[in-house]
């Protein structure tokens, strides 16, 4: 049984005017552990998928499963990061990375614990009194990655969360948001619109087409890129190969619509 | 070369102090010039001393007033009951706004009848609050909350509704509930909003305040005007209003004051 199942996922959004389907016939298995990473013209429902995953609505046909579980009660076991930060701006970053444990009433000694080491991980805990203003974006994002690993999520779901970056900080991060993530063994899916990112950080690459959002195909990275850093890979002679590949396949789809 | 940019620095500062001190020198003048002409105009007999009084008739009359105590009753009726009516209308208005937000049901059904009540002119109930409530400080302080907090509840409710979906996103994906997600993203959002409603439900509450002295108080400055209008004292009616003007600028700084505290945090 996969990690994470998703069973002819079809989506579509109600108006008094009108019907949107976002998603239709999307079936999907991820391995505990396997780094994601869904790539598509825009408006062919990534964040939709995202959204359904995260359990934040129900989808209207099919099923989405973690651990064989229904997402609605694995909220837990969720976490979720966004094209920006999203910090509240009234709280501390300190009472930022705290608040997802204070949703889920484990604010303990332990989890604090927790949550600050990961801050002096990533170098940041001179910023804990600080309030998200006074930070530049890449710390920001930095932080938002904290608050979300605060609750030790096992699957975690990434919208575009370094496109609103300047390049350099962005390959930093990419680095260090692959590095976490396989230290802590987490699961991860990532949205993108960066080819190279989509190759440089997964393990497998699915494409979709638009209208209705459907799974095009799937690229397998070969396992020795997989291994790698993002930043070593996209370096790697291999890379630009894969990178043609799944370009033109866009252009194609481009073309359709 | 640092010490031309210090010397220029200082002219500047020198600068800015004289411009604030002739401000306020103007500012001054223009206050006693204005008493002077009034006075001097009212024992000239250039204006009618009967309507329009004079700066030391009512000088006199304050001193008078506050010597046999009379004047600090009113002041103590008409302040405890603007504040009692401003902080209920705020109180009440925002949990209305909470309850809307809450059950979007209800604020779609309620939604014309809020339109209605906030276009219509709140003072006009003045009677009937008078006959329900009967004619004491309750009904003055009904129609102090009355006329604010229609308003209060349109405003607190708007900002409520126009919370960043993304922030109530991101309580959404650690699972919190509807609760938590007012508790911690809806409500301090909005406090902003709020204060500035605060704002302006000082200027409101007194207007309510005072309409409902007119028509029914015994005591209070509101009471002070038209007893001064019945009975053709007009010193009493422009001391009644100098003295609510300053009190309602006290209020008014007072919620500056708490506005500028919540910003520096
Ligand atoms: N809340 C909503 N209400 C109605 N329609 C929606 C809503 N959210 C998305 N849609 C529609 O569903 C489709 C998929 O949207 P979605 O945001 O999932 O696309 P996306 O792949 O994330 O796009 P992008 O790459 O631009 O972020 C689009 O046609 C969009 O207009
Ligand atoms: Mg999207």
């Amino acid at each position: 049984m996969a990690f994470l199942t998703v069973n002819q996922l079809t989506h579509a959004y109600f108006s008094t005017q009108s019907v949107t389907t976002a998603l239709e016939n999307i079936s999907l298995q991820v391995e505990e552990g396997e780094f994601v990473s869904f790539l598509g013209p825009s408006g062919c429902g990534k964040t939709t998928l995202l959204s359904l995953i995260a359990g934040l609505m129900p989808p209207t046909i099919g099923t989405v499963k973690i651990q064989n579980e229904n997402v609605q009660k694995a909220h837990n076991q969720i976490g979720y990061m966004f094209q920006q930060d999203y910090l509240f701006p009234w709280r501390t970053i300190e009472e930022n990375i705290f608040i997802g444990l204070k949703i889920q009433h484990k604010l303990d000694k332990m989890s604090k614990t927790f949550a600050l080491d990961l801050l002096e991980q990533l170098n940041l805990e001179h910023t804990r009194t600080k309030y998200p203003h006074e930070l530049s974006g890449g710390m920001r994002q930095r932080i938002a990655l904290v608050r979300t690993l605060a609750t030790q999520p096992v699957l975690l779901l990434l919208d575009e969360p370094f496109s609103a970056l300047d390049y350099q900080t962005k390959l930093k991060l990419e680095n260090l948001v692959f590095n976490t993530l396989k230290e802590h063994q987490k699961t991860a899916l990532l949205v993108t619109h960066d080819i190279g990112e989509a190759i440089a950080m997964s393990d497998r690459v699915i494409v979709f087409s638009a209208n209705p959002g459907k799974i095009k195909s799937i690229h397998t990275i070969p396992s020795e890129l997989q291994k790698m850093e993002p930043f070593e890979v996209r370096n790697h002679e291999d890379y630009k190969h894969i990178f043609q590949t799944i370009w033109e396949e866009l252009n194609e789809l481009e073309v359709e619509n | 070369m640092k010490s031309k940019i210090d010397i220029a620095y200082e002219q500047y500062i020198h600068q800015e102090r004289r411009t604030k001190r002739n401000v306020l020198f103007t500012q001054f003048l223009l206050f006693v010039l204005f008493v002077g002409v009034w006075e001097l105009a009212s024992t000239q007999n250039w204006i009618n001393p009967l309507l329009f009084s004079s700066p030391s008739r009512i000088s006199e009359l304050f001193i008078n007033k506050i010597g046999d105590g009379t004047l600090l009753v009113h002041i103590a009726a008409t302040t405890g009951e603007t504040l009692a009516s401003f902080v209920i209308a705020t109180i009440f208005g925002t949990a209305c706004a909470a309850i809307l937000w809450w059950a979007p049901f209800v604020s779609k059904v309620s939604d014309p009848y809020l339109v209605v009540l906030n276009a219509m002119p709140k003072v006009a109930l003045g009677p009937i609050l008078i006959v329900a409530l009967g004619p004491g400080y309750i009904s003055i302080i009904a129609m102090g909350v009355l006329i604010s907090f229609v308003i209060t509840t349109l405003v607190v409710y708007a900002a409520f509704h126009e919370t960043d979906q993304n922030y109530i996103k991101v309580i959404e994906t650690f699972g919190g509930d509807k609760k938590q997600v007012f508790q911690e993203v809806t409500l301090p959002a909005a406090i902003p909003t709020i204060i500035s409603t605060l704002k302006v439900n000082v200027g409101l509450s007194w207007v309510g305040v005072i309409v409902g002295e007119f028509l029914v108080s015994k005591k209070g400055l509101g009471y002070m005007i038209i007893y001064g209008f019945q009975v053709f004292n007009f010193t009493l009616v422009l001391l009644s209003l100098f003295i609510i003007a300053i009190l309602a600028t006290f209020m008014y700084t007072g919620v500056g004051m708490l506005e500028n505290r919540w910003r520096k945090r």
